[in-house]
């Protein structure tokens, strides 16, 4: 496999350890979901030059428009959250426990 | 909630979920995942205290990164295949990634963590919406690219499903995270089965769901959410009482009710492929459900706790609230299991 898929690969699985372990704040993951998404959005505008998928060239227009909607929605949230506690800690997520 | 925006989300929730079952393009069936997700926020937001939003927010954060990761599982497949077929994805990482992937947007172990909580921060109507309606898309992911995945891997989620909801549910109070327990073990037993017979996956799913629809809108009729408001029902609403009963006995899998059809059939078909184990631990497995519908059924139609006397005296009230579907509903959850033979129309 070429060493420049491997890269962006490897950006994905960082980003993706950075989604799952964060230290306190909420909005570091919100930032690594998206840099999923950059990583995701290079893979694909990459392969559909590379290997000539003339067809898929939208594709990557299409992940953004979706991660855009996301991150929107994600901000929202986070807002929401500020709005009850003041930060946006995750330890202050503990209401439903059981 | 201002009924052009409800009607709105409703069927962009309707969208969602149709555009991904009826796609053979894994393009179209992710972005059906995205909408179904990002509408389902606003539903599980209608009331806006802390403990929605928290719920929202965990679901979320599991539900994007699910997607992101079928997204980059799609991406493995398509450059090893140069295809978006759903049917073959023959690349095992990219399969087993978005099995993963699947799993994790359905709530079964060990990625069910979600499940409880955000059933739990919700009004009962959108906590119905979460454990039925949001079952269908990635199952019918799930039924169509299953061949190529590890088994192992599937009977390994199935399994530890099936365990997690039966100890999980064992020490709950409240009523939505006993089903969300219960939807747990559900989806462990329809997971298990799908190397087999995909058919008994979709027709437990389909008893499944209306055996919770039932449970769901009997509680939301009489407002109770906790054990404590169940041992009040039998003075309110007695019907509803024993139909929660018949209902939970269902759910449990008993059987002259239409909950047993689906696990005998799917027990027979396991031991006709001489695995033998395997039932035998799901089966053992699933009595820990039934202890805790044991109890509620205990709680709410077979005692009466101790009450002061004004409780036993309240006025009748005639019910106001519309009951929809749920007469239907409570005879289909009940009394299926003699056209079992029906089934064959399924193949």
């Amino acid at each position: 496999m070429p060493y420049i898929y491997m890269n962006i690969m490897l950006a994905f699985v960082i980003s993706l350890i950075g989604t799952l372990m964060y230290r306190s704040h909420l909005m570091s993951s919100l930032l690594c979901l998206e840099g999923m998404m950059l990583s995701l959005f290079t893979l694909n505008a990459l392969l559909s030059l590379n290997m000539n998928f003339t067809l898929s060239t939208t594709v990557p227009l299409i992940l953004l428009v979706f991660a855009a909607c996301e991150a929107a929605v994600g901000l929202a949230l986070l807002i929401m959250i500020s709005n009850t506690y003041g930060l946006d800690y995750v330890q202050n997520l503990n209401l439903l426990q059981c | 909630m201002n009924p052009l925006a409800l009607s709105l989300i409703l069927t962009t929730l309707l969208a969602g979920t149709l555009i991904t079952m009826m796609s053979s393009h894994w393009l179209t069936a992710w972005m059906g995942l995205e909408m179904n997700m990002l509408t389902m926020i606003p539903i599980l937001m209608k009331t806006t205290n802390p403990r929605s939003t928290e719920a929202a927010t965990k679901y979320f954060m599991t539900q994007a990164m699910a997607s992101m990761m079928l997204m980059m599982a799609l991406t493995i497949n398509l450059m090893y295949s140069g295809q978006w077929s759903i049917t073959k994805m023959t690349n095992p990482v990219a399969s087993n990634m978005a099995l993963m992937a699947l799993m994790t947007k359905l709530g079964s172990a060990p990625f069910h963590f979600w499940v409880p909580e955000v059933t739990q921060g919700v009004e009962l109507t959108p906590g119905m919406i979460l454990l039925t309606w949001q079952k269908l898309a990635p199952l019918s992911l799930l039924y169509q690219m299953a061949t190529y995945t590890n088994t192992s891997l599937i009977y390994l989620s199935g399994l530890l499903s099936i365990l997690i909801g039966g100890w999980g549910g064992l020490n709950q109070t409240q009523l939505r995270k006993i089903l969300a327990y219960s939807s747990i073990s559900h989806m462990g037993w329809m997971l298990i089965i799908l190397p087999f017979n995909p058919t008994l996956t979709l027709l437990n799913l389909a008893i499944y769901i209306t055996l919770t629809l039932s449970i769901f809108m009997i509680l939301a009729n009489t407002f109770t959410t906790s054990m404590s408001s169940l041992t009040l029902m039998w003075n309110k609403t007695p019907a509803m009482t024993i139909m929660l009963m018949a209902t939970l006995l269902s759910l449990g899998g008993l059987p002259p009710l239409s909950g047993f059809m689906p696990k005998w059939l799917m027990i027979h078909e396991l031991t006709k492929n001489n695995s033998i184990i395997m039932p035998l631990t799901m089966a053992i497995m699933t009595l820990l459900n039934m202890y805790f519908y044991m109890r509620l059924i205990y709680y709410s139609s077979l005692t009466i706790l101790p009450s002061t006397n004004n409780m036993k005296m309240t006025w009748q009230f005639t019910n106001t609230k519309h009951t929809m579907t749920l007469p239907t509903l409570i005879i289909l959850s009940n009394m299926l299991l003699p056209l079992t033979p029906m089934i064959s129309m399924l193949e």
